[in-house]
């Protein structure tokens, strides 16, 4: 054994203590407690079956709506003037840097019932019922796009921001119109920032927890949070062991199939560390 | 391309729904009434002195600074730990490595919550500060596993070689050689790993006890009961906190940057 | 063949069957090499042929798969590099980035526990050496690729090591600087009465600075001897080929006897003596003949310049005139069968006495070429 694989020992037993046996301990937990029929039961049961297929649409409408928004963001703060570019960098990082738990909170200030949007419509007297902006599906999805969607834009900035400016140049020189510029050679070299974004966003909004808790209605709940109440509330460990072994295979094929083709540093924001072949830059 | 001016109507208008809610906050904290309204009819700082006088806020926000300090130095020294084996280790494949180091901020939290919440209450651990920064630096670890790692690939071997060839041990190398030169990403790592215990509700949460709750656990409770603007006070501290913590990062890489620009 | 003056001499060096295997692959072959003390001496071969393999071997970064390293005849073979007492120069200056110029120096000497009251003096000595003195407080990226090298120099003499290993230290550097650098490297490393290896596949390098050269090809040891014997006795043609720049005649149409060989082709005819010993049964003969030896005439005066004896020809057409820096290079094409060409030499200063197109009779005094045998891949 070499000496920096030695060095890593220690690094490796302790993930290995407080990440790695949790996960074992679930995986056991949910075939032994009480047994094997957590399965069946996530597989039959309505409700559980329900809460999953929530999830992936709703993880899913996130993550095209994200990338959607993402996608001019990202291209602003490549091209624009420097101005510009400081704004939008600026307003995109106060966001990403303001916690979750907090951006989650002032969704639930501003659409509640006595809540900012509908105060406004109802001192106006454009309504005289509140709007029903909360507890529902919409302020859930309002709410993940609005925490997730920095991570669309820093990954699709990061590809942007390496491609050449004068790659476009070349092409508007030798004739070719501005938008059909941008579709033949900016955008096919973006889609690599785009499919990272694209993974980032569904994996994290896959596992979402404080937000639908917080913003959705009763009996929508998705999966995080069922899992978080068979423990608390229902006193089932087993049946939560099992919700999360789905959860986690899930997620984890989808990672198998996405690093075919990008890799995982690049998700998570390094592709750096994607193999030695960018070591040398 | 030069963006439209319609391009760039739209990227304010999104910029503003981004930040949106982060002011609203800030500006709700400084009411004088007792519900969240906006924009603000008369401010006041009454909520920040009900805040800072309170012994419980004061307990709280002392739990969440030791935890986040002491999980990001325990991730910093096992996060490094993990990058020099998938750098330079040949025992375990380089991919191998590095899944379990990136792993914990791809899986669910919840499901990482559950686990140790069911190891560490066999164990009789929860409820203090070892235990929960424990357990937030296994979310930590990734970052400064990441950031270490491509310090690690920038770096030239034959610089370690040369201290080898100098008479250096291996471990010599590696404190006096190797770690100086990562240390700004390690520092950037470790800060990250900061953040993220800084504002981390769900695995916390799993590990309270009455005596023992975090900032955010907190402010979580808070929000289940109703909305306040005191929450808010609390939530644009948190925020500042986070700012800090952006800006020192801004500042070590800004440094990092302008260091290799000097490289001929 | 020691320079050393005064000085302590160096170490004395002995390489014995070193092998080295990457799976199937056999980096080296059984290399030996026995290095005198204060001897310069370059691993010279084109990239790829295993002169690092065998650098890091001996530097203790790397365990030969076989043999035996001696330094003055103590087994170094299972001893790691940190405990080999050697300086190494690597061709990225591989200086300590996050350490100024004189911390980068002090490194070694702390490692070998000096006491610190005579650091600073032996950090000033191997400054003044390299003529860095004024630089003690720069960090490495605040010095030109030039100055790096002269630092990383500094560092590794600084500790007084029995012996310098340097990895094409000079690659990184534009040519006038090198040239300038190698005659430096050469006197300091004299007056310290350094061993030095140098690993280099600049074949004009190896012989400015070397005392012997070792060439390599696919990890195996073709010659080892002076830069004198490398060009005018070369053991093999892949020795001529790669020292200077040379006209190979190879043929079936050989005629050998006791005292001489003589091969020819369609248009050409060349003779050797010397170096008949140097040929074992079976091996098949080659003549080599250098591009200056060679003078042109006028095709028509044939008969009187070949009427003295003891020339080898080829007669053709002048296909090319090239003008090379302070020569010129001249191809003469014989036509022929085996479509032959020739490689003429000539200083600038010259007249130039033949025109493309022309009919030519290249000649030259058959004692200038060299007889050497076929190199068996
Ligand atoms: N770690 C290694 N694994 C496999 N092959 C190697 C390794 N190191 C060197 N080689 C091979 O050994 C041969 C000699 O390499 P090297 O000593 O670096 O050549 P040189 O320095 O003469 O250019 C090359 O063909 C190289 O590809
Ligand atoms: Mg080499």
């Amino acid at each position: 054994m070499n000496f920096w694989t030695l060095a890593g020992l220690p690094g490796i037993v302790f993930l290995g203590a407080v990440f790695g046996i949790p996960l074992v301990l679930i995986v056991i937990r949910s075939f032994t407690d009480p047994g094997p029929e957590n399965y069946l039961e996530i597989f039959t049961n309505e409700r559980y079956l329900g809460s999953i297929l929530r999830t992936v649409g709703m993880s899913l409408t996130v993550t095209l709506v994200c990338l959607v928004l993402a996608y001019p963001y990202a291209y602003l703060m490549a091209r624009s003037s420097t101005f510009v570019k400081l704004l939008l960098g600026a307003m995109l990082l106060t966001s990403y840097w303001t916690s979750s738990l907090v951006r989650t909170f002032a969704w639930g200030a501003i659409l509640n019932n006595t809540g900012i949007i509908n105060q406004f419509l109802q001192d106006l007297g454009v309504i005289d019922q509140p709007l029903p902006l909360i507890r529902n599906m919409f302020a859930v999805f309002v709410g993940m796009t609005h925490v997730l969607l920095p991570y669309a834009v820093l990954a699709i900035y990061a590809t942007l921001r390496t491609i050449d400016v004068d790659l476009e140049r070349a092409a508007l020189g030798m004739g070719a119109r501005p938008v059909k510029a941008f579709w033949r050679i900016t955008f096919p070299l973006s889609l690599p920032g785009v499919a990272a974004g694209a993974i980032l966003v569904f994996v994290i909004g896959l596992g979402f927890y404080l937000t639908p808790m917080y913003l959705g209605g009763p009996g929508q709940e998705l999966v995080s949070e069922m899992v978080a109440r068979e423990v608390q509330d229902f006193l089932r460990p087993g049946r939560a062991a099992a919700l999360s072994v789905v959860l986690l295979v899930f997620v984890g094929l989808i990672l198998v199939i996405a690093t075919r083709f990008v890799g995982l540093g690049a998700i998570v924001g390094n592709a750096a560390i994607d193999g030695r072949k960018n070591a040398a830059k | 391309m030069r963006p439209s001016k319609f391009t760039i109507a739209f990227g304010i208008l999104l910029a503003i729904f981004l930040v949106a809610p982060t002011i609203i906050v800030t500006v709700t904290s400084f009411s004088a009434g007792e519900i969240i309204q906006f924009p603000l009819k008369e401010a006041s700082l009454r909520w920040y002195e009900e805040i800072l006088t309170d012994r419980g806020w004061l307990q709280a926000f002392g739990n969440s600074l030791l935890v986040g300090l002491f999980a990001a130095l325990l991730a910093a020294v096992f996060g490094v730990s993990i990058a020099f084996m998938a750098a330079r280790g040949t025992a375990v494949p380089r991919r191998l490595i590095v899944n379990a180091g990136i792993g914990p901020i791809l899986i669910p939290v919840v499901v990482i919550a559950i686990g140790i919440y069911m190891v560490f209450s066999r164990l009789g651990l929860g409820g203090d500060v070892p235990s929960l920064a424990i357990a937030h630096s296994v979310i930590g670890i990734p970052f400064v596993f990441i950031n270490s790692l491509a310090a690690f690939a920038a770096l030239e071997e034959n610089v370690e070689d040369a201290a080898l060839a100098c008479g250096a041990s291996r471990a010599v190398t590696l404190f006096r050689i190797v770690l100086p030169q990562i240390a700004p990403s390690v520092l950037v790592g470790s800060l990250l790993a900061f953040g993220s215990s800084w504002d981390e509700v769900i695995v916390a949460q799993f590990l309270n006890t009455p005596g023992f709750r975090t900032i955010p656990v907190v402010i979580w409770g808070q929000m289940r009961e109703g909305i306040q603007p005191s929450t808010a006070a609390v939530g644009t501290l948190l925020t500042l906190i986070s700012m800090v913590v952006f800006i020192v990062i801004a500042l070590v890489n800004l440094n990092r940057g302008r260091r290799r620009q000097g490289v001929a | 063949m020691s320079h050393n003056g005064s000085t302590a001499p160096g170490t004395q060096v002995d390489l014995q069957g070193i092998s080295k295997r990457y799976g199937s692959f056999l980096a080296l072959d059984d290399v030996s090499i026995t290095i005198e003390p204060g001897e310069f001496v370059t691993l010279l071969g084109a990239s790829g042929s295993g002169k690092t393999t065998l650098l890091r071997i001996l530097a203790g970064f790397l365990q030969p798969t076989s043999g035996l390293i001696t330094l003055d005849a103590t087994d170094v073979t299972r001893v790691p590099v940190y405990k080999r007492n050697i300086g190494m120069v690597f061709q990225n200056y591989a200086l300590f980035p996050h350490m100024n110029v004189e911390k980068n120096i002090s490194f070694p000497l702390e490692m070998r526990k000096v006491p610190r009251a005579r650091r600073d003096e032996l950090i000033t000595g191997a400054l003044r050496a390299v003529h860095m003195e004024d630089f003690r407080r720069r960090l490495p990226r605040e010095l030109s690729g030039g100055q790096q090298q002269r630092v990383a120099l500094a560092r590794a003499i600084v500790t007084k090591p029995s012996i310098l290993l340097m990895d094409e230290p000079l690659g990184a550097l534009d040519r006038r600087l090198r040239e300038s650098m190698q005659i430096e490297i050469l006197k300091l490393s004299r007056e310290l009465g350094l061993t030095v290896v140098n690993v280099t596949h600049d074949q004009e390098e190896a012989f400015t600075m070397s005392d012997r050269i070792a060439l390599l090809s696919h990890g195996r040891l073709v010659q080892y001897s002076t830069p004198a014997e490398m060009y005018e006795k070369p053991n093999s043609s892949l020795v001529a080929e790669f020292v200077g720049e040379s006209n190979v005649f190879r043929s079936d149409e050989l005629v050998t006897d006791r005292s001489r060989v003589e091969i020819k082709g369609d248009t050409w005819h060349v003779a050797a003596e010397d170096g008949l010993e140097r040929l074992s049964p079976g091996d098949r003969p080659v003549v080599i003949v250098r591009p200056w030896s060679i003078s042109l005439t006028d095709a028509a005066d044939k008969t009187t310049v070949l009427a003295e004896g003891g020339r080898s020809h080829l007669e053709g057409t002048v296909s090319a005139v090239i003008y090379a820096g302070e020569s010129r290079k001249i191809i003469v094409h014989g036509g022929g069968d085996d479509r032959r060409e020739l490689i003429v030499r000539q200083p600038i200063e010259t007249e130039l006495n033949v025109a493309v197109g022309e009919r030519v009779l290249a000649h030259w005094p058959s004692v200038k070429n060299l007889l050497t045998k076929e190199h068996a891949a």
